[in-house]
């Protein structure tokens, strides 16, 4: 009756100086006779996985003991992972144990449900003989004519009963012989590894398996594998030393090129794509007047400073100014959110001393999407010492479009930015006249070639022209540099139209990551 | 359900106003405190945004990350790393190759350098592949087994593979398995051999951890 039942028990995990106890619960079959392992699965940490549940076959696969350089090695840990034979409690898979009859219906019916292989004395072993019968018979291979002595140099110790079944197993290659492959011991007692690597076989012929690669060292022991292609193995000189004769008649006709090429390929590994890590190492911006939907996560810091050609609306009394900031960023926006905080001091230089006037920055952020964030901020949420910044509170939205696979082509991508907000944003006339009215703002910005983008944004009052550089592959040193106020509320409407008009900017920032 | 669906536009619409509102708050709170209505003059303001803007904090410098799906899969692949490496090293790697192609191998996965590099790029170059393929393999391969920089939280290996690398490094041995003669197949050099042995390896162990 197949009834699960629960059983606890309790791991005791080291790691490092902390121990710590484990308790699980593991799920097996009442009348199965292997127990499926617990397994102490030594990762060097303990997981949040391992924590909670059992083992699954495929890391019990993993956690075998006594099954490492073994000839049939991938065709047991193929089919322990696929819990068509379970290992045991202990880790191990015990390969030389004796089969029973019992235990091979359980298998044969693991591999090929409705096997309908008859069980007349459980606790009998099988011969190897009986199981390659048996397994023929499930997979109704065509009877084969072949001179089973020109094969094998015991074959008249194979019983008369198993004779076609094995000569069809002989054709189709399902045979497995080692230590050689010209004797077959068909009255041996079917070991644990014997049937292993019969039921792979098996599933390889039924194509549920993937066959054998060309390099693995179970091809050494396929009856009817011809010498050529067991050749570059047989280099090997562990091996080499105790090569089976593999004479075998008929010759067999070449391998085909593309079933060679077919077993050399690795397949791709269990690999995905994330979304944007947020600690690329410095890129060219995608805005120069706004902020953008993205921000700085723990583990980046950057440093920065900035120069304009003249103050705005004075008409150059205050003449050119400086400043610089500095911030760091906290959280991480792809599993929570990532705050950004950041201290912006002006008139470095120029008007005032450093540190006399300065302004404190705040931004929330979150990747939402793949290369796509979002932000809650404020500037200058903290002014002292005068400064004429105000306190502006933003909402943006920020993407990147690839265009093309790699940043190193051209038009590699392009980037927007959209937000809404008060402060400075704000049109001219309703900050003239006090009204607390938010604006929209946002940046376009093309990634001309890898180092370089160009970048386009209007900040609820002008608009700016300009690019953005990386000069170095590897330093994140940014220069972003060009006009704004070309056109908008305080322009007077045409680029170098006086002090009032378009403006020179450039900002120079350095990024650190730890 | 279209009920639920009106309620979540009217909720998102309300924190929108709100959102909104909150800004229209601020600012004239902002601009009487400033005492003045000339808008922000100074380079933190108008002129361009902090540090933050100007190196992109943030920003994706390609994308997305090609990376293996859980941090238990990586460990896995690293731990595969290092029993490679000792099987190398005590001479149970299998399947057995020259102990000459082992150690090449070796050598070029653990510690990168132009020598390693340049002679296996000369060993695949001599069976008729071709120098760019055969160039990709070998820089793909090249220090593989410390591709991917361990977190400060992650003290428990010393080999980091990176899922990216070895995705590359996958690809650059299919495009030289497809592109070698049939001639050669038959007997393909012992780094090859070595190398598809190790990778294989490595694409197992990604695939074994979280499959049932």
């Amino acid at each position: 009756m197949n009834k699960f039942f629960a059983k606890s028990l309790g791991l005791v995990l080291i790691y490092g100086s902390v121990f710590h106890l484990v308790v699980r619960v593991d799920l097996v079959l009442a009348n199965q006779e292997f127990k499926v392992t617990q397994g102490i699965k030594n990762t060097g940490m303990a997981s949040p996985s391992s924590r909670k549940r059992p083992l699954t076959p495929a890391e019990q696969a993993e956690v075998l003991v006594d099954v490492k350089g073994l000839w049939a090695e991938t065709a047991i840990s193929t089919l322990v992972a696929k819990n068509i034979m379970p290992a045991y409690k202990d880790s191990t898979f015990r390969p030389n144990d004796l089969v029973t009859q019992a235990q091979f219906s359980e298998i044969l019916s693991r591999a090929f449900p409705n096997s309908g292989f008859r069980v007349t004395a459980p606790n009998q072993k099988l011969t190897r003989s009986q199981a390659i019968a048996s397994v023929v018979n499930v997979l109704n291979l065509k009877p084969k004519s072949i001179n089973l002595e020109n094969i094998f140099d015991d074959a008249d110790k194979i019983p008369f009963s198993a004779r076609k079944a094995i000569a069809s197993a002989t054709a189709q290659k399902l045979l497995f012989s080692y230590p050689d492959v010209k004797v077959l011991n068909p009255n041996e007692s079917l070991s644990r590894l014997d049937l292993a690597a019969l039921v792979y076989q098996a599933l390889v012929i039924k194509g549920k398996l993937p066959a054998l690669q060309a390099t693995d060292t179970a091809q050494l022991y396929l009856v009817g594998n011809p010498p050529r292609a067991i050749a570059k193995i047989n280099n090997s000189p562990r091996i080499s030393s105790t090569l089976p004769q593999t004479n075998l008649t008929p010759p067999q006709p070449p391998i085909d090129p593309e079933v060679i090429r077919q077993n050399l390929r690795v397949p791709t590994p269990n690999t995905q794509q994330f979304k944007a890590a947020t600690k690329s190492k410095g890129s060219p911006s995608i805005s120069m007047t706004v902020p953008t939907g993205f921000g700085a996560s723990w583990g980046n810091a950057f440093i920065g400073a900035g120069y304009q050609s003249a103050t705005r609306l004075d008409n150059g009394k205050a003449g050119e100014d400086a400043g610089f900031s500095f911030g760091i960023g906290l959280g991480n926006p792809q599993e929570l959110v990532g705050l950004e905080v950041s201290f912006n001091n002006y008139a470095f230089g120029g008007r005032s001393a450093v540190f006399e006037t300065g302004g404190v920055n705040f931004k929330l952020h979150r990747i939402v999407a793949e290369n796509t964030s979002i932000a809650l901020g404020v500037e200058n949420a903290f002014i002292y010492g005068g400064a004429s910044s105000i306190p502006s509170v933003y909402g943006a939205i920020s993407t990147i479009l690839q265009l093309q696979d790699s940043p190193d082509q051209p038009f590699s991508s392009i980037g927007f930015t959209l937000g809404v907000g008060g402060g400075r944003f704000r049109s001219i006339s309703d900050v003239n006249t006090l009204k607390g009215t938010v604006n929209v703002f946002g940046s376009v910005a093309v990634r001309l070639v890898e180092p370089v983008s160009l970048i386009a944004d209007w900040n609820g009052q002008s608009l700016s022209l300009g690019a953005s550089i990386k000069p170095f592959r590897d330093v994140p040193f940014v220069i972003t540099s060009g006009f704004t106020d070309i056109v908008g509320d305080n322009t007077n409407g045409a680029i170098f139209n006086g002090l009032n008009g378009a403006r020179f900017i450039l900002g120079v920032g350095y990024g650190i990551y730890f | 359900m279209a009920s639920i669906f009106k309620l979540k536009i009217k909720f998102n619409t309300f924190l929108a106003l709100g959102f909104i509102f909150y800004c229209s708050l601020y600012t004239p709170f902002e601009s009487q405190v400033m005492g003045q209505g000339v808008p922000q003059e100074d380079t933190g303001g108008s002129a361009f945004g902090d540090g933050s803007t100007i190196v992109g904090a943030g920003i994706p410098q390609s994308g997305s990350v090609l990376d293996f799906i859980s941090y238990e899969v990586s460990l896995k692949v690293s731990q595969m790393a290092v029993t490679i490496v000792d099987d190398i090293k005590t001479n149970k790697f299998t399947p057995k190759a020259t102990a000459d192609a082992q150690q090449l191998i070796l050598a070029l996965v653990t510690n990168p350098g132009f020598d390693t590099a340049s002679a296996l790029t000369e060993k695949l170059k001599a069976v008729g592949i071709s120098t760019e393929l055969a160039r990709q393999l070998s820089d793909r391969l090249e220090g593989l087994f410390n591709s991917s920089k361990p977190k400060k939280w992650q003290v428990d290996a010393n080999l980091r593979v990176s899922g990216d690398q070895l995705s590359q490094a996958v690809e650059s041995l299919n495009k030289v398995i497809d592109a070698v003669e049939a001639k050669a197949l038959a007997n393909p050099p012992d780094e090859l051999i070595v190398i598809q042995k190790v990778l294989a390896q490595l694409v197992i162990a990604s695939n074994l951890s979280v499959n049932p």
